[in-house]
């Protein structure tokens, strides 16, 4: 996309199942889809295991020898690079860290989880990445509701690896999600006081905010110096209040319907009946000369190519963006 | 991108998607519709071709071809470019090489235009011949008869502006160098147009790039389609289908750029160029859905090679 | 027949004309079918090269005949082709003739040679049922008067008899964007001679219509001589079925709704019929004859087939065979 906005596409979508999206002339046409579309970076997410080798840094490697290597994959399919790779430390991996249970909000796993920030930070680095995006507390549903002093805990963790991050010449982000502990406004607020705005930043995801009740348009305009990075997707509906902590929320609500046969809560960008203002949160974006990627993603949504087309067309021609 | 470039890209109109109760065409609703020509443009394709079977859904749900074409335009693309005349050949009724039955022919024609003719299209497109095992043996009077169909028909398109051109499918009866060549020494260059399908003529064991240097003047259009098989055996005369019921072949035709595919588009499109060729090639990966396969990634997939490979060595 | 048989509907797997045309599809789906604990299959009528199970001729054309589609089907461990489902509205290639119109006088002679050619290969592959669709829909022809309802009784009880020679019933398959829905449907069923013509019962049909089917089995249970269970998932209660063209705007496209999808598989979440009331209310009126279970269309038709074969092994033969044990 050629623009004053850096636009990227997320993987994600691809990777919906273990046992998907793992040969290499597979990855190969989803990059070839994503540049056909105008998208010339991308983002990694996270994952697990040899079956996750487009995801996990040590198994990319493995896969492609070296960061160069990665690169040169990526640049047969016209993709030129990586903006960000996703990592959520309280998913437990089953052959890098011994599917080890941990969680930023318990202060014995802290040391444990700064290390195994390592690898991330180190091919963030390596492939010339801009943003760790990370999710920042484990769900909701799983924890008491986290006090200031508990979000403090939190917020140590991610000030220590900010230092990492920082020291790689590469940024931290923290990635709001409607399961997350982190939920309200007043918690999400109270975890951006307690990090160092200095190395710490937030990723905003306009879908996940409106699902959690947390206007992303209003709270970019109230955050724009924190905001680091981006994810933009449309959703059609929003917690009721309470259904985030559902018990297993995220398969009893995100894959269950919410009893409310849901059957699908991320949508791409121009859907009917999409909640986000996705012109008004782009305008706020280039106002504020907003520095960082806007990372397009539909995230599990649906059929990938067709999904990444129509986010495609969206760009072009409702927001204006030369391919 | 200019309005420079010597070659504009075009989208045949096969396409299916997932919908709540199984697999839909694009024609299902205004709602799919959208989505198709948005995926499309979203790649960067400048226009598409359709069926002529679609002009009942363009009256019925849109008005007429006029009014769908707005739709299409609305989406950012041109126009309707090409049109396929899928016709139910039959020897009893409606066969080029049976000279009795060219009267029904020249009139589905006549009807035909007539209900194209508020847009302006550059092709009609047609299987010039009934299925193999319905005009075998091909002789040399069943070739001439056919022309002679075809030269009628043609002067019919022709008044209302419109090509008649030729697509030789794998399975029909004018598939093979020697018969291919003999039709068009029989046929009219003023009425009769060469449409080249990669893939087809790649099965049929024909070159597509030899045959289209040789018949370069007469070529007014292009499939742009791989295959990784080429026929062997009966498979061009298997009943009661061969395209989809072959034994050997369960899917016959992938998009452009795949793996193993067999036909050398470097070499295609470089005799394009050469050839001077300007104008509208289209890109067609017929039942890409088949298999496992996804409209939307081969179509992602197709423009991209498009784009990356063949763009660089003309456009 | 004595007694109630499964069967399961073939249309599912076929949800465009390029779809589901090749052997091993065929033979992929009849297995599923027998596993999944139905003992026939129950086809659809279509026409060309493209529907190798759609008609005679083309079951001769893939299978050297009809007894050799017999095998096929004996082969997958089926016992029988239950029924197969025609409307005459559907054209020929193979006759090379248009729609047919069972309400023009002039259409009949065509209809009665071609549900014979439909009836004498279905008795050969051990069926028992020709459905028909008895009208178009209820846009798409004039309001059916007196005369109307006596011309669809005179076509239909000569195609019963010219059918019943071969050993095989005719039932009227009455879907809800038909012309028939609601009142019209007994008045057809009381102009028509009882050991000519019968009742095919769509669950789906009918609750789609907004017609309870155990109220129709209650009604007309002597008549009933075929049985079809899918479930519904919506109701046009806006009478959407009046609308011209309705087969295309309101059944494929959900009409102003866009309901999705309006059928499914028994017991499918969300589905509104109630299949142990209409087994209850089957056995009721001694219903004698095949079950065929459908989904009509379906994203999934294996899971589709066997969501239903569980319904129907755990929930709906217990009921059946509960009473004839007793």
């Amino acid at each position: 996309m050629k623009d004053t906005l850096r636009w990227a596409y997320a993987l994600n979508q691809w990777n919906v199942r273990l046992d998907v999206f793992v040969r290499h002339e597979d990855q190969q046409r989803a990059l070839k889809t994503v540049s056909a579309c105008g998208f010339d970076t991308i983002e990694l997410a996270s994952g697990t295991g040899r079956w996750d080798n487009i995801s996990r840094p040590e198994v990319i490697l493995l896969n492609h020898g070296s960061h160069q290597g990665f690169l040169d994959f990526l640049r047969r399919a016209q993709v030129r690079g990586v903006s960000s790779v996703f990592w959520d430390p309280q998913a437990p991996t089953e052959e890098e860290e011994g599917y080890a249970f941990r969680s930023t909000a318990n202060p014995a796993d802290a040391d444990a989880i700064v290390e195994w920030s390592k690898p991330f930070v180190d091919f963030v680095a390596g492939v010339g990445a801009d943003q760790l995006v990370v999710r920042p507390v484990g769900s909701a549903w799983m924890t008491p509701p986290l006090d200031a002093d508990g979000i403090k805990v939190v917020a140590d963790v991610w000030n220590r690896i900010g230092e990492r991050t920082a020291a790689a010449g590469i940024g931290l982000a923290l990635h709001y999600d409607c399961l997350g502990a982190v939920h309200t406004h007043a918690e999400l607020t109270g975890l951006l006081e307690a990090t160092d705005p200095a190395t710490v930043g937030f990723a905003l995801d306009t879908a996940e905010l409106t699902v959690g009740g947390i206007d992303p348009v209003a709270f970019y305009r109230e955050h724009a110096d924190r905001v680091t990075h981006v994810h933009l997707k449309d959703t059609r509906y929003a917690d009721t209040g309470e259904e985030y902590r559902m018990p297993g929320a995220e398969s009893t609500m995100l894959k269950g319907g919410a009893g409310r046969r849901i059957e699908r809560w991320f949508y791409e960008l121009g859907t009917e009946g999409g909640l986000v203002d996705v012109p008004g949160f782009v305008a706020a974006l280039r106002e504020h000369g907003y520095p960082g990627w806007v990372v397009v993603e539909s995230d599990h949504g649906g059929n990938p190519a067709e999904l990444a087309m129509l986010n495609s067309w969206y760009l072009q021609r409702v927001l204006g963006v030369a391919k | 991108m200019s309005d420079e470039r010597a070659i504009k890209w075009s989208y045949m109109d096969h396409w299916r998607s997932n919908g709540p109760a199984g697999p839909v065409d694009q024609w299902h609703s205004h709602r799919t519709m959208s989505a198709f020509l948005k995926q499309i443009k979203a790649v960067g394709f400048d226009a598409i071709d359709t069926f002529d079977f679609r002009i009942w859904q363009m009256y019925g749900d849109y008005g007429g071809p006029a009014k769908y074409q707005e739709m299409v335009q609305d989406h950012g693309l041109e126009r309707i470019v090409n049109t396929f005349h899928a016709a139910d050949y039959d020897v009893r009724n409606y066969a080029p090489h049976l000279p009795e039955t060219h009267e029904n022919i020249l009139e589905d024609f006549r009807v035909t235009m007539g209900r194209w003719s508020e847009i302006e299209l550059d092709n009609i497109i047609v299987m010039p011949a009934t299925l193999y095992y319905d005009m075998e043996p091909v002789t040399e009077d069943k070739l001439k008869y056919s022309a002679e169909c075809w030269n009628k028909v043609g002067e019919i398109t022709a008044g209302s502006g419109v090509r008649l051109t030729c697509h030789h499918e794998f399975f029909c009866g004018i598939q093979s160098e020697p018969d291919i060549d003999t039709f068009y020494s029989y046929t009219d260059p003023r009425y009769v147009s060469l449409f080249v399908d990669t893939a087809q003529h790649c099965i049929a064991g024909v070159d597509p790039v030899a045959l289209y240097d040789r018949h370069a003047h007469r070529v007014s259009g292009f499939h742009f389609k791989d295959t990784r098989n080429v026929a062997t055996g009966d498979d061009h005369r298997h009943r009661p289908d061969s395209e989809i019921m072959a034994p050997t072949t369960g899917k016959w035709f992938h998009e452009m750029g795949t793996d193993q595919g067999l036909v050398d588009f470097a070499a295609m499109m470089t005799a394009v160029r050469d050839n001077g060729y300007r104008g509208w090639i289209s890109v067609e990966h017929d039942k890409a859905n088949k298999e496992g396969g996804d409209y939307s990634e081969s179509t992602a997939i197709s423009r991209w090679y498009a784009k990356n490979v063949l763009e660089e060595i003309y456009r | 027949m004595n007694g109630i048989r499964w069967s399961y509907a073939i249309n599912q797997w076929k949800p465009q004309f390029d779809d589901f045309v090749r052997r091993e599809q065929h033979e992929r789906a009849l297995k599923t079918i027998s596993i999944a604990g139905f003992e026939g299959v129950e086809l659809t009528y279509g026409t060309g090269r493209w529907e190798p199970l759609g008609n005679p001729q083309q079951l001769a054309a893939n299978f050297g005949s009809v007894a050799g589609f017999r095998d096929f089907v004996r082969g997958c461990a089926l016992d029988a082709v239950s029924s197969w489902y025609w409307d005459p509205a559907e054209r020929s290639m193979e006759h090379l003739t248009g729609p047919l119109s069972p309400l023009a006088e002039a259409d009949v002679p065509a209809i009665v040679a071609r549900a014979t050619e439909l009836a004498e290969a279905l008795a050969a592959l051990g069926g028992s049922v020709l459905l028909v669709r008895p009208v178009g829909g209820a846009g798409d022809v004039e309001p059916l008067d007196d005369d109307a309802i006596g011309r669809l009784a005179a076509c239909w009880e000569a195609v019963g008899r010219a059918t019943s020679e071969h050993g095989v019933r005719t039932a009227l398959h009455v879907d809800f964007l038909s012309a028939l829905r609601r009142d019209h449907v007994p008045r057809l069923l009381d102009r028509t001679d009882p050991s000519l013509v019968g009742l095919a019962v769509d669950t789906g049909e009918l609750t789609a219509g907004g017609i309870d089917p155990v109220s129709v089995i209650e009604r007309s249970g002597d008549r009933v001589w075929h049985v079809q269970f899918k479930d519904a998932l919506a109701v046009d209660d806006a009478e959407e079925y009046l609308q011209p063209h309705a087969h295309w705007t309101v059944r494929v496209r959900g009409g102003a709704r866009e309901v999705p999808r309006w059928f499914a598989e028994p017991g499918v979440d969300g589905g509104l019929v109630d299949f142990a009331a209409v087994t209850r209310a089957l056995q009721a009126a001694d219903y004698d004859g095949w079950i065929v279970v459908e989904s009509d269309q379906s994203p999934h038709p294996a899971a589709s087939a066997l969501l239903a074969g569980y319904l129907v092994q755990r929930e709906l033969r217990p009921l059946v065979e509960g009473k004839e044990a007793a």
